[in-house]
């Protein structure tokens, strides 16, 4: 509690005001929702089955490089505004037998896996160091608060070799290998897992590249090729777009003490605090499966996506009223901030208590409220 | 001859689909750009004909091929679309089970789901059923005489039963006793008719609850003097269909003869008040083959957790969605939103507690 600078009146109040916004698009939601997600199942798959075909043509330069790109941007919204927003159960109400939570997506990674890691791990103990796991996905610091080790010399090429290969590393996530590694978690504690996560990387291998080559005939090898770089490009998209959502120049970390008692209202308060927006237009946001609305995704979770625009300007409202930061800013500046940690924390620079030229400078700025006792 | 290669097709389509090396949702979404009817694992059936009369509508559908059929007196779950939410209700199939490809049902416009296909539901249009469902079902081999007792749209499961009969063994001592209201509310009335005079061995009695009756029908709801008319009632293998109370009447009156209970099915769900906080329930838990009795005040994860089940959890606050289960009956109110939850569908089960009997998929 003493972390916040708002009396706990003051939280409980903005608590209110946000679960507010929450009820009032709780209750619109409907025809028109359904239609948005169904139209991007739609263009998940026309996208699909166009870079697919082309592909097969995928001798000629052209029509490669079209393929390529549309099987590219059709494993990006599958990823992105379809996968990870549906797969949050935002679109459950629909009552739809598989457009719902246990919805399967196009990459490494098995549904029930990330559900764990992401829907509770990530957004129950967001931002909090040595409790949420994706701050730094377990291999860079991106925090002065988390404890530096010679290893982290290296993160720059880890975070590089992760960007490239994203999706095996959230696939791996959930097994928790650096805990196996360092003894504290047996292997034979992750074996169901393991075995899962095995399933449904053989599957995807086994779909992208060998029985869609195989199909091509003469046109393996373009096939194949297209393949593997448009998993890549979606893979480097996904990276830049997560990482941004919590690791910018502005972002704020959290102790594990201010889980004791949380309240509903706090939660919020955290889950503002801790996330990042991305400025950008209404293609982006699609792209970007809507988490260039991070801020309103981890306020809202299970609210579908396509309503995160009009709840940013609520929100926005909310905090001016209460003179909370909103991080947002433009890609480079996001992408560059989060860049920034990945260098400077490779080394061992800590907080110092008295040295507040760590603090975010806006953060400084803005809270000037009395702090609570 | 092509008929049986596309089911071939589609058999072979749902298996690849059980074992995931098809995406349900992918291979639907193509087909469904054939034809909207297609699917690999769902029956879907086109609108035939549509017939609407003093609250009842008549639905004639042309189920695709994936389905298997059904017995006189079952029913099917349709699943419609309302402002984006699925709804799906038990609506009775009252044609004969001797044309299989075509299906009619009866539906009575009482509720938000009936009423909504009451006013948009069109010729052409295509809809979800479930395969035929229900133990009130025609006897094979035909019981010697038989007795049925409907009440209000419950005519629709023994119409069913009582035209298969006919068309099985024309001269089948068959009688029935069908209460409505009035003359205006009496589904299937005309085609009933019918029946009597093409069939000697028919009989046919009337009761109308809230009007005067014509010539030698009955008055009022059900009391033991309703089967004067019969001699040999007791000799009947008999079935009910209808609203609790006339199931509840002639439960008591079979078990006074002390006869055989009759073969009955309900045709309303019985909701608790609000004074549910001190009722107790049963949750049925499919998989486990369990059924537990729980309180209705508390969320179900801690009902469960208490009574020893092992559920998933995360949050325990309504946000990550771990302890999500598919409610496949029954009614829970969700405490977030204070909405009660009345279709099959998934919940949460951290913010979700019990205002009926429920079952749960776990």
């Amino acid at each position: 509690m003493t972390n916040y600078p708002l009396s706990p009146a003051e939280i409980e109040a903005l608590g209110k005001e946000l679960e507010a916004i929450r009820s009032k698009v709780l209750a619109k939601l409907g025809e028109e929702d359904a239609n948005y997600i169904r139209s991007i199942f739609k263009t998940v798959r026309v996208t699909e089955a166009l870079g697919r075909g082309l592909l097969f043509l995928g001798w000629l330069p052209p029509a490669w490089l079209a393929g390529t790109a549309l099987l590219s941007i059709s494993k990006i919204i599958d990823n992105m505004e379809l996968g990870h927003n549906v797969m949050h159960g935002q679109f459950d109400w629909m009552n739809d037998k598989l457009l719902n939570t246990q919805f399967e997506w196009d990459n490494v990674c098995p549904g029930d896996e990330w559900r764990h890691s992401h829907n509770y791990m990530h957004h129950t103990f967001t931002n909090i160091i040595d409790k949420d796991r994706d701050i730094g996905y377990g291999i860079a610091r991106m925090f002065p608060e988390q404890a530096w080790k010679p290893s982290h010399l290296g993160q720059p090429i880890y975070i590089l070799l992760l960007a490239l290969l994203f999706e095996w590393g959230v696939a791996l996530h959930d097994l928790e290998l650096d805990r196996v590694v360092e003894g504290k978690t047996k292997l034979s504690g992750i074996k169901g897992k393991a075995k899962s996560v095995f399933r449904k990387m053989r599957k995807q291998v086994l779909k992208d590249y060998v029985f869609f080559p195989l199909i091509a005939g003469p046109s393996f090898i373009p096939v194949l090729t297209g393949n593997l770089t448009a998993n890549v490009v979606r893979n480097v998209w996904a990276f830049a777009i997560i990482f941004c959502g919590h690791f910018t120049e502005n972002a704020h970390v959290f102790p594990e003490s201010v889980l004791e008692n949380e309240t509903r209202s706090q939660w919020y308060l955290r889950q503002l605090l801790g996330s990042c927006n991305i400025e950008g237009g209404p293609l982006f946001h699609i792209l970007s499966g809507n988490l260039s609305h991070q801020i309103e995704h981890h306020l809202y979770p299970d609210i579908p996506a396509n309503r995160y625009a009009e709840m940013a300007k609520e929100v926005k409202a909310v905090c001016k009223k209460y003179g909370l930061p909103y991080n947002t800013g433009s890609f480079s500046t996001q992408f560059s901030g989060m860049l920034s940690r990945v260098f400077k924390y490779a080394l061992p620079i800590y907080a110092k208590e008295s040295d507040r030229s760590e603090q975010p400078k806006s953060a400084e700025e803005t809270i000037r409220l009395p702090v609570a006792a | 001859m092509t008929a049986s290669i596309t089911e071939r097709l589609a058999k072979t389509l749902s298996r690849l689909s059980e074992q995931s090396w098809i995406d349900p949702l992918t291979a639907n979404f193509w087909l469904g750009q054939l034809d909207p009817i297609l699917s690999i694992n769902e029956v879907k059936a086109r609108v035939a004909a549509v017939q609407k009369e003093n609250g009842f509508l008549r639905l004639t559908l042309q189920p695709n091929l994936l389905w298997q059929g059904f017995r006189a007196g079952q029913h099917v779950l349709l699943t419609t679309e309302i402002d984006g939410r699925r709804h799906s209700r038990s609506y009775s199939i009252y044609s004969s089970n001797q044309k299989q490809n075509l299906i009619e049902l009866g539906i009575r416009s009482q509720g938000r789901v009936s009423s909504h296909l009451f006013e948009h539901i069109r010729v052409g249009d295509i809809v979800q059923i479930s395969q035929a469902q229900g133990n009130f079902v025609l006897p094979d081999p035909l019981p010697e005489k038989m007795l049925f007792i409907a009440g209000g749209s419950g005519i629709t499961p023994i119409f069913s039963m009582i035209q298969t009969a006919l068309q099985q063994k024309p001269d089948a001592d068959i009688a029935l006793l069908y209460y409505a209201p009035n003359y205006t509310q009496l589904p299937l009335g005309v085609e009933i008719q019918n029946l009597a005079f093409a069939h000697s061995n028919f009989k046919l009695k009337f009761s109308v609850t809230q009007t005067e009756p014509y010539d030698a029908d009955l008055k009022g709801h059900f009391v033991p003097d309703h089967l004067n008319w019969l001699n040999d009632f007791q000799d009947r293998t008999s079935f009910i269909c209808g609203p609790a109370g006339l199931i509840a009447a002639i439960q008591h009156h079979w078990q006074n003869k002390q006869l055989p209970p009759p073969h009955h099915e309900y045709f309303k769900l019985n909701l608790t008040s609000d004074s549910a906080t001190q009722a107790r329930f049963e949750v049925e838990l499919a998989d486990q083959h369990k059924t537990l009795e729980i309180k209705g005040g508390d969320t179900l994860l801690n009902q469960l957790e208490q009574s020893g089940v092992a559920v998933k959890s995360g949050c325990r606050m309504g946000i990550c969605h771990e302890c999500r289960c598919t409610k496949t009956s029954g009614v829970t109110r969700n405490l977030l939103t204070q909405e009660l939850s009345r279709e099959p569908g998934p919940i949460q089960l951290c913010v979700h507690r019990a205002e009926s009997n429920i079952t749960l998929a776990i």
